[in-house]
């Protein structure tokens, strides 16, 4: 498969360099204001000035030492690993109904599915936060996994109908032709080819939901996620202690790729 | 996000069989039921309840009896700081888009034609999705601060003597706007892109045309609904994007993201906020129709 | 003989026991007086050098703590404030607090660094309920203008500097609707003292010379600390500020100065003041003079930025210090109580406000 492009592309090999340039450049865009967020948690000065003064690790110290900040994080995560289990869950139960059936109610799910994506933003947090107003239900960890469940959904839905719809489904007729029954069929034959698919699906949801900031914002009441108390913290606070904390959960997120890269090669080469 | 999102005449060959496996009927809604419950309870249903507390007078915590009313309406619709509000964020919106395409375009391009890089490329994309649209947005504050990083180089290099203000205005906004939604419009570009059989492609180029020809005459006509649907994903995000103008946003760059968020925040008046939302939600679906509608797929190759 | 005894007993022995009991009550009462004192305060009015000096002199500990706000004060004052002796609302508060009876009138005759007191801040207004002092000032901060005095080379005077056209898309404003009118009204010339009366036209001035201002404007910060960093980075040459901020920044070797604005401006300031119900009130005393000395109240001045109302206290700065933060008699006079206001008159101005933001 890939020779095929290669045709397309080695009549111009300047043209493709610039590419790859552009391509790059787009990157570094990317990356360097994280860069320069890490960078500036060691700055000895409170002042968000460039260039850095000195070097100093005590934001860090206030950073490690705010409890706070750590209980927020707990709960990103605790909320990112449920929501991710039932949205990719869920989101894949959704994904085969709509590909291998034909049922009633279908466009409207998959309409749903659409606006549920295209809409998310503050008008949409804000009519589940009076949802839960109007059915007395305070803020909290639940509300927050339901509402980042719902409109996180639609993505694993999307990740995963795309795999669904590009495989044999002969496959699947032979497997149910050699007598299994359609669970079966499911478990062994559809499941396996689609795993890459939940793989991406679950990963892309748990970046989303550890990440989310409006949801959480009207949903967690007087608990705290991450994001949210990263705006509570920007808000008032100016020095580089931000940084020092923005720092401790880039670093996480670095660290996983890294950890992917070296322990899961052939993995992840297999991927493609 | 795959071609036949928007457009469900495209559904393969394998979709547009009759119903499935034995004792689907009933078997489908089993099986789709959580997440069909999910959708219309958490997503549809408040919809119509920001739609009701729209065209009451108070909320029912301050009285359980309120009246039926169309004040809120009228509140929105005349007074000019929800009028104001809306058509810059409108401004802000395209702006946003029209750049964030012209940047996403040749990168979603250089990803769909390298099959095995860009699938890595792409992994390392989903860092900066990692660390919270809070902190990308953050770190611009240094960037392009009177004493960041950009105003310190073109000081040093003299091209100007006093800095450019490059924060709470506009510009900042913009840029802010177009940093998170990019990866947004990539992704679906890329998805769009890699459809177009590398068959049509060579068949293009064989027939004399180069790479740009091939570009307009093939690609782009194929992948327009894509493409539009990629802008209109983003078109609608910077609506609802509160962060960017929380925190690059200065004194004068009201949205109505904004408006929204700090009536919510706060005690304001609730039932003028779900009338604004109601609104700006209305404006965004006739929007995206509309958009849909002009972008939809024509049928030569 | 018997007799004889027991009256002897009487009357050699009687008094002696007397007396002893009366040095073991008088010890008693002094020692639980003053074993600890309990303060609730501003998060910065508790520094280390001040209780272990204090500990080490008297020998009575000192428990801190803490609320961020005079509303907040009130309402904790409420919930239950068994044990506690000292509380420190600014000058606003002392009539609603002295009416409600919850405040303990003060003898200043018990505080001998009373005396060291800048004379505008002895008997004023704020802390004398009917002919009686129930509070003792201790550190006051002024809202007036700050600048960047490398950017703006001639020293601005007045608040009409924020609405200087040569200043535009640099000028920074409190978001809080109280200190924006505030502002704007002693522009106006208005007393704002007195801005109850008539609150609804003066508004209307009030919020028409807001306007005026709204194109000039790069951002509102909602928080002072968000005003240093936007005067640091440079982003804004001129704002509304508090002058403790300010000084911290001269200190830093930022090149900004505060000004105190020829129309006047409002200053709060904060008090000590003795519960009723207090256990500790002799503690509480030596506490308020411990502070008041030259050499607390200048050692405090130099870690918080404000100043104290001593005026001793400025003499016994480093030079340098001394010269960011004294205050001339002439900007002394131009200062304003921060005033109490009608919580109507407060639902107005953030009413007000919000519309001319909105714009």
């Amino acid at each position: 498969m890939p020779d095929a492009g290669k045709r397309v592309w080695r009549q111009t090999g300047w043209g493709r360099k610039i590419f790859g340039l552009y391509v790059a450049a787009y990157l570094g865009y990317l990356l360097l204001p994280l860069v320069i967020l890490v960078l500036y948690a060691f700055n000895s000065s409170e002042y968000l000035i460039w260039p850095i003064k000195g070097f100093t690790l005590r934001w860090f110290a206030e950073a490690f030492s705010d409890s706070r900040l750590l209980k927020a994080t707990g709960n990103s995560i605790f909320i990112g690993l449920v929501t991710t289990f039932f949205s990719t869950f869920f989101g894949m139960l959704l994904a085969y109904g709509l590909v291998r059936f034909r049922f009633r109610g279908k466009r409207l799910l998959e309409t749903l599915n659409i606006l549920a994506i295209i809409t998310y933003g503050v008008v949409s947090a804000v009519s589940v936060l009076l949802w839960f107003h109007a059915l007395g239900i305070s803020g909290g960890i639940w509300p927050t996994i339901i509402g980042h469940t719902t409109f996180i959904m639609p993505f694993a839905v999307m990740v995963i109908r795309d795999r669904l719809l590009n495989f044999d489904m002969a496959l699947e007729e032979a497997a149910m032709d050699l007598g299994a029954n359609p669970l079966h069929t499911f478990r062994d034959v559809t499941l396996p080819l689609i795993m890459p698919a939940l793989l991406a699906a679950a990963l892309f949801c748990f970046t989303i939901s550890f990440g989310e900031f409006l949801l959480a914002f009207f949903l967690i009441g007087n608990e705290l996620t991450l994001p949210v108390y990263l705006y509570g913290l920007m808000r008032f606070t100016f020095t580089p202690a931000v940084n020092a904390a923005a720092t401790m959960i880039i670093s996480l997120p670095i660290l996983a790729v890294i950890i992917v890269a070296i322990f899961f090669r052939r993995e992840v080469r297999s991927l493609y | 996000m795959p071609d036949g999102m928007m457009d469900s005449s495209k559904t393969p060959a394998s979709d547009r069989r009759g119903p499935g496996p034995a004792g689907s009927g009933g078997m489908v809604w089993l099986v789709v039921f959580p997440a069909a419950f999910l959708l219309v309870v958490f997503f549809l249903i408040p919809m119509f309840v920001a739609l009701r507390y729209s065209v009451l007078s108070t909320m029912p915590f301050f009285d359980p009896d309120p009246s039926y009313t169309f004040a809120n309406y009228i509140r929105v619709l005349t007074e000019p700081i929800y009028l104001r509000s809306f058509m810059r964020t409108a401004g802000y919106a395209v702006t946003a888009s029209i750049i964030s395409l012209v940047i996403s375009y040749p990168v979603a391009y250089y990803l769909a034609r390298r099959a095995r890089r860009g699938a890595l490329i792409l992994l390392v994309m989903l860092i900066p999705f990692w660390t919270s649209i809070i902190l990308r947005v953050f770190s611009w504050k240094i960037i392009l601060g009177s004493s960041g990083i950009i105003n310190f180089l073109l000081k040093t290099a003299g091209l100007i003597d006093l800095p450019v203000q490059l924060l709470y205005n506009r510009t900042g906004i913009i840029f802010g706007l177009v940093y998170t939604y990019t990866p947004f419009m990539i992704l679906p570009l890329y998805a769009t892109l890699g459809k177009v059989p590398r068959e049509l492609l060579e068949a293009s180029e064989d027939l004399g045309r180069n790479k740009i020809q091939t570009l307009w005459r093939v690609t782009l006509p194929l992948t327009r609904s894509g493409t539009m649907s990629a802008v209109i994903l983003v078109l609608l995000a910077c609506f609802g994007d509160v962060l960017s103008a929380q925190m690059l946003g200065g004194a004068n760059t009201l949205m109505i993201s904004s408006v929204i968020f700090e009536t919510f925040m706060g005690g304001a008046n609730w039932n003028v906020g779900s009338a604004l939302s109601v609104i700006v939600f209305g404006t965004l679906l006739l929007l995206a129709a509309v958009l849909t509608w002009l972008g939809r797929e024509v049928e030569h190759a | 003989m018997m007799k004889k005894n027991i009256g002897y007993l009487w009357h050699k022995i009687m008094p002696a026991i007397v007396i002893g009991m009366a040095f073991f009550s008088a010890g008693m009462v002094f020692a639980s007086e003053t074993r600890e004192l309990n303060i609730w305060t501003w998060g910065i009015y508790c520094p280390d050098f001040a209780t272990t000096s204090f500990e080490a002199k008297y020998g009575i500990k000192v428990n801190c703590t803490f609320y961020h706000g005079n509303e907040e004060l009130w309402a904790k004052l409420h919930a239950g404030h068994e044990g506690v002796d000292i509380i420190q609302p600014s000058n606003h508060m002392i009539h609603r607090f002295a009416k409600a009876g919850l405040l303990e009138p003060i003898d200043t005759h018990k505080i001998p660094n009373y005396a060291g007191l800048s004379e505008g801040f002895k008997k004023a207004d704020y802390n004398i309920v009917n002919n009686r002092q129930y509070s003792v000032p201790y550190t006051f901060g002024i809202m007036g203008l700050a600048y960047r005095t490398d950017i703006i080379k001639e020293p601005p005077t007045s608040w009409g500097a924020l609405w200087d056209e040569r200043y535009k898309g640099h000028v920074g404003f409190s978001r809080n609707p109280v200190d924006a009118g505030f502002a704007t009204a002693k522009y106006l010339g208005m007393d704002i003292a007195k801005l109850d009366t008539d609150i609804d036209a003066k508004l209307k001035t009030i919020k028409a010379k807001m306007r005026l201002l709204n194109p000039l404007l790069l951002k509102r910060f909602e928080s002072l600390e968000e005003m240093k960093n936007l005067l640091a980075t440079g982003d804004i040459w001129i704002t509304s500020a508090d002058d403790g901020m300010i000084h911290k920044m001269q200190l830093d070797g930022q090149p900004v100065e505060f000004v105190v604005p020829s129309e006047g401006c409002a200053a709060w300031i904060d008090q000590f003041a003795i519960l009723a119900d207090a256990p500790h009130k002799e503690a509480a005393y030596l506490w308020i003079n411990h502070l008041l000395s030259p050499e607390m109240a200048s050692r405090m001045i130099q870690k918080i930025g404000y100043m104290v109302v001593n005026k001793d206290a400025s003499e016994a700065l480093p030079a340098d210090l001394a010269e960011i933060m004294t205050y001339t008699d002439a900007e002394t006079r131009r200062l304003v109580p921060y005033p109490t206001l009608d919580p109507k008159t407060s639902e107005k101005m953030v009413k007000a406000y919000q519309d001319v933001r909105g714009e």
